[in-house]
């Protein structure tokens, strides 16, 4: 359904409110992998996958595909079935590729259900009159067991293999009474052995194949049966209420039923009721265990999915994910969140009619491998801004006096004509209820350096509105200005634009920018730019015992490679290469103050890291390792001295007046306990994250937990740089160009596969920005 | 009266806006959309479905801002069919079936309920001081009530019964210029003109369907010349004589029955929209332009579910359609 609103002053131009979420149909999550599969209600499904090391979205689609899927106990075969199919696919590298089973269905025996046996040898396939029972491993339908005269039906759970792969247990509803019946099958004959009347069951075998436990949601009891015969063992009732949908653990200890929108936790061996998950918005509609029954995951018609600690009767992740995209976005109870790239635009919150954009609370709440770390159990500190008493969003505007708006109007975006090639731009901040604590000014797209205090308002001046002035020295042709505000709490403003197009003095017109496809815009490069290329690789470190083995080889090769692609876009290239002996602290900052010293506007600064780099333990900041800092632990104070931080580099990418940067950080870290890895990692993301946002400047960054291992040696190199390189000798390339977010998505689908393929796991590299994609090769 | 008791009970329920920021997903809604109604600031769309949500959007950037369930404590679902809005946009009437609710729009929280009997098709009010309802009883039967807006006591100014037609109703109500006279239109039976008191003055049940009052006093009616053709028609109110006529001929159309609904006017700048099935059509009434036809963006209009409020859906900028 869509709902549009017409302009009539603007020819009737419509808008859409509203975006498709995911509406989950089905969801299955294997016994002992993290991987969750979710039906959606058209044919298309998504398998989400929790790594050690990352968190990533597939959304797939088979022809004749429908929602109805499956996957294996082991979480290696993911299946997804349809009438007359079953398609088998690798579930640990889900894509397009998948083995289609022929069945013996009839036309009306759709599968509604896949259930696996326990060892995983053996699917079932469930459905109008039939239930096809699969091997797995020759992928061969094994026997067709007819149910009835009618339908083997029912929402989910309505069939369960015994341990020993005999029988099968299923639901079904047909015209003779009892209508709506349970049946058990003998697997190897077909023969039904019994059956009796009830009402939707969820089903469960005891380990020893002896008897049958059973929910009847219609009738609200917990049963036991004799799995041979089907004698009533015990029988016990729930309550009043309505039970939606149920699963019981697998030593039959604990139940959890849903119940419109919450999940009860019913002991079953003093069978009362010993919890509630609430927090879902609407009906859940499904929900499955996972991680050895550690974890609930349920989904709702409220459009979220939630990970729950259900024995702490604790709600953990809300999980948000959109209907034909990969985009997902995962929340803590106290704000904290994490989410793909794109998705921060569509997401906010609302107090009253006021919007507050999740982008605007990006550097207090976003927290990069937050499902990861989450299901590893760290515990977070309490934030330093409680969600629930956030101040209001500041606001800014800036106002561009001299000018005189030009007549075409574009996007809603002011546009100024200039011939001077200065602009005076005035920004007033406002922060109703707090202070303004920073203003930011994007020339084209990279902070422009204004102050030398950065731009970050001194305490004696906090204020609820401020005003400042700019002077900004325009670049020939479309000049952006972008400014936002940030309060106290650290929550953006939306920001404010406007355009200024210089046409003055004898400037050249500057190449105007390319439309990509995907709608994304490509800055062009002006031929006269130089390249400044700060190129670091060290080997060889003061202490022998912290030497890596390709961190000069993949520098040198990074250097060469990125001097051949300048080339084919600039005359001047301008490289500083600092290795080894000369990559302390001052050889590598005298690079950047020469860079700083001479860089232009138009300029391209490329800055190429491989080395040691670690997490200071005291300020959770990210320092990259010189060679002579001569100890990975209990570093912090060698790392005030010698160390670089992130902080540092930030201020080069706001002191480098280049309006294109691109920071390329193939820094490994040191080895330690899995959980500080993933932690250490996630800091540095956000150092990262962070610093990009509040410039303007793209970063790439191999993913922390990655050694210079020795399994690469057949590379060469380390895995980051060597895919880095191949997607720069042109892999990477589309339209006859390769720019940064080429290479980056490159690296994001090329690095983990690798990795894999190397180390077992796959390892995400991490890139943020949001300057203006620009080319780093142009292909003749 | 059971129902109506539970449904209220559910409602006082609702808390309103709550005072921390709330996450809300974006999501659209999931089934037919049967009200909408914007602002009288032209700064929120509100929007009622049968998938029982009610979400109130802001109308500039399209983000939805609160979004809440109609259910009733029973856990049945529900929509509005009819929205109004009261005292310079700071209270909403929201119309369903049974019940009228006023809602505090700062706060969305509930002030007050009225309980109506059947389900309401049409609603227009004047200027705070009343409010016209039709609504259906009982089968067989249709009401035009009269609802005071300051102490919303209930008059019952007119009945109509058509024994031989069970789905009768009002499925339009539109006020002459001189706010003493009201035009209720039904699908199947013709047209009714009463005074405000419920005096029946005359009854149109000519091939020319008698749909509307416009907003400066002319009526409108609309003849089907067969196919997906369909010839409008200005009259004088007072002389009955046409004083414009035009041609339409929609792309797509169930029938005659099912259409025309759906037909807004915009005071400010004299047009008239009617929606079709996967077109609209737009003229200008005052200047008498003839109509252009404008495609849905995707799927389809709605045309099932009639009973829009559509003067008020639009606003001095946008007028909307809403699709299915």
């Amino acid at each position: 359904m869509s709902l549009y609103a017409f302009n009539t002053t603007n020819n009737l131009t419509g808008n859409n409110f509203g975006d498709a979420l995911l509406s989950v149909q089905s969801l299955k999550i294997p016994a002992l992998a993290s991987t969750i599969l979710l039906g959606g209600d058209k044919i298309n499904f998504k398998q989400l996958n929790i790594t050690r090391n990352g968190f990533s979205v597939d959304n797939l689609r088979h022809n004749y595909g429908s929602n109805i899927i499956g996957i294996s106990p082991d979480g290696k075969t993911g299946v997804n079935a349809s009438a007359y199919f079953v398609n088998l696919y690798n579930a640990e590298a889900p894509g397009d590729d998948y083995d289609e089973i022929k069945t013996p269905q009839k036309d009306k025996d759709i599968p509604v259900d896949i259930v696996f046996s326990k060892d995983g040898k053996l699917l079932a396939s469930a459905g109008g009159t039939a239930v096809i029972i699969i091997d797995v491993v020759t992928q061969k339908v094994l026997k067709t067991i007819a149910t009835g005269n009618y339908a083997v039906t029912g929402t989910a759970g309505i069939g369960a293999f015994s341990p020993d792969n005999k029988m099968y247990v299923a639901f079904g509803i047909r015209q003779e009474k009892p209508s709506r019946f349970m049946a058990c099958f003998n697997i190897a004959s077909g023969v039904k052995l019994w059956e009796r009347g009830g009402e939707d069951y969820t089903f469960k075998f005891t380990a020893d194949n002896k008897v049958v436990f059973c929910i009847d949601r219609y009738n609200k009891k917990a049963l036991w049966l004799n799995a041979n015969t089907g004698e009533l063992i015990a029988e016990k009732a729930f309550g009043d209420n309505t039970i939606y949908n149920a699963i019981v653990t697998d030593d039959l200890k604990f139940a959890l039923l849903n119940m419109d929108n919450t999940i009860e936790v019913w002991d079953l061996n003093t069978f009362t009721k010993t919890g509630e998950l609430g927090g879902h918005n609407a009906f859940v509609s499904y929900s499955t265990f996972m991680n050895d029954e550690k974890y609930l995951v349920s989904a709702s018609w409220d459009n979220t999915i939630r990970i729950w600690d259900w024995k702490n009767h604790r709600e953990l992740i809300k999980l948000v994910l959109f209907d034909e995209n990969e985009e997902w976005v995962a929340f803590m109870p106290d704000g904290r969140f994490d989410a793909s790239a794109n998705v921060l635009k569509k997401m906010y919150y609302t107090r009253g009619k006021e919007i507050i954009p999740l982008e605007g609370l990006y550097e207090q709440f976003f927290t990069p491998l937050l499902i990861n770390r989450v299901l590893n159990g760290e515990q977070f500190a309490p934030l330093p801004v409680d969600i629930n008493n956030l101040k209001m969003v500041p606001k800014v505007k800036m106002t561009y006096e001299a000018g005189q708006r030009n007549l075409v109007v574009s996007n809603d975006i002011p546009t100024f004509n200039n011939t001077t090639g200065v602009a005076e731009i005035t920004v007033t901040a406002t922060s109703p209820d707090d202070a303004i604590d920073e203003i930011r000014v994007f020339h084209n797209g990279k902070i422009v350096t204004l102050t030398s205090r950065n731009l970050i308002v001194t305490n004696d001046s906090k204020a609820s509105t401020v005003t400042k002035k700019y002077t900004i020295n325009l670049l020939p042709g479309k000049n952006n200005v972008r400014a936002l505000a940030l309060n106290t709490q650290r929550t953006e403003s939306t920001p404010d634009e406007l355009a200024v197009i210089y046409t003055g003095g004898n400037a050249a017109v500057a190449p105007a920018p390319v439309s990509t496809n995907a709608g994304g815009i490509i800055a062009a490069i002006d031929k006269n730019a130089t390249l400044n290329l700060v190129v670091v690789g060290i080997n060889q470190y003061k202490n022998p015992k912290m030497a890596l083995n390709y961190a000069l080889a993949d520098a040198t090769a990074f250097k060469d490679e990125a001097e051949r692609d300048a080339r084919t876009m600039v005359t001047s290239v301008k490289t500083y290469l600092v290795t080894d002996d000369k990559a302390d602290k001052a050889g590598i900052i005298a690079a950047l103050t020469d860079v700083q010293k001479n860089a232009r506007p138009q300029d391209v600064f490329v800055f190429y890291y491989a080395g040691h780099g670690v997490i200071s333990e005291k300020n959770k900041e990210f320092y990259l390792v010189p060679n002579d800092v001569t100890d990975l632990k209990n570093v912090d104070e060698a790392l005030e001295l010698h160390g670089i931080p992130s902080k540092m580099l930030q201020q080069y990418a706001i002191n480098i007046a280049a309006q294109k940067q691109v920071f390329i950080l193939d820094a490994c870290q040191s080895a330690g306990a899995f959980a500080t890895l993933m932690t250490n990692d996630a800091n540095r993301q956000k150092s990262f994250a962070v610093v990009a946002r509040s410039t303007g400047t793209h970063w790439i960054a191999a993913s922390g937990s990655q050694q210079f291992a020795n399994e690469f040696a057949q590379l060469g190199h380390g895995a980051f740089t060597y895919v880095l390189l191949k997607a720069m000798k042109g892999e990477a390339a589309s339209n006859k160009m390769v720019t940064i977010n080429g290479l980056k998505n490159y690296l994001q689908v090329q690095v983990p596969d690798l990795m894999k393929k190397y180390n077992g796991t796959p390892q995400y590299p991490s890139s943020y920005g949001l300057g203006d994609d620009f080319p780093v090769e142009v292909i003749k | 009266m059971k129902k109506i008791f539970l449904l209220i009970f559910c409602f006082l329920g609702l808390k309103g806006f709550s005072q921390g920021p709330v996450l809300t997903l974006p999501a659209g809604h999931t089934g037919d959309i049967k009200a909408t109604i914007v602002s009288p600031d032209n700064k929120y769309l509100i929007s009622s479905s049968a998938d029982a949500t009610t979400k109130i959007w802001e109308l500039a950037s399209g983000k939805l801002i609160y979004n809440f369930p109609n259910k009733t404590a029973e856990g049945k679902p529900y929509s509005f069919s009819q929205f109004i809005f009261k005292n310079n946009g700071t209270e909403l009437l929201a119309m369903g079936r049974d019940v009228l609710m006023v809602f505090d729009f700062d706060k969305f929280k509930i002030t007050k309920q009225v309980a109506l009997k059947g389900f309401v098709y049409g609603a227009l009010a004047t200027n705070d001081r009343t409010l016209y309802i039709t609504n259906q009883p009982e089968q067989y039967k249709a009401d035009v009530l009269s609802l005071d807006m300051q102490d919303f006591s209930v008059k019952k100014l007119y009945e109509l019964s058509a024994p031989d037609y069970y789905d009768i109703e009002f499925a339009r109500i539109s006020l002459n210029k001189q706010e003493d006279k009201l035009l209720c239109y039904t699908r199947l039976k013709g047209s009714v003109l009463i005074d405000t008191a419920g005096k029946e003055l005359e009854i149109f049940n000519s091939d020319v369907k008698m749909l509307s009052f416009l907003p400066d006093g002319t009526m409108m009616g609309v003849k089907e010349s067969g196919g997906r053709k369909y010839n409008i028609q200005l009259i004088d109110a007072g002389t009955k004589q046409l004083k414009w006529e035009t041609n339409i001929e929609f792309k797509s159309i169930f029938s005659f029955y099912y259409n025309f609904q759906a037909i807004q006017f915009d005071k400010k700048t004299g047009l008239c929209l009617l929606q079709s099935r996967k077109d609209f059509a737009v003229f200008d009434y005052v200047n008498h332009t003839a109509p252009n036809l404008y495609t849905v963006p995707q799927g389809e209009a709605n045309s099932t579910f009639l009973q829009l409020n559509l003067e008020s859906i639009l606003s001095e900028q946008t007028s909307r359609a809403r699709l299915a």
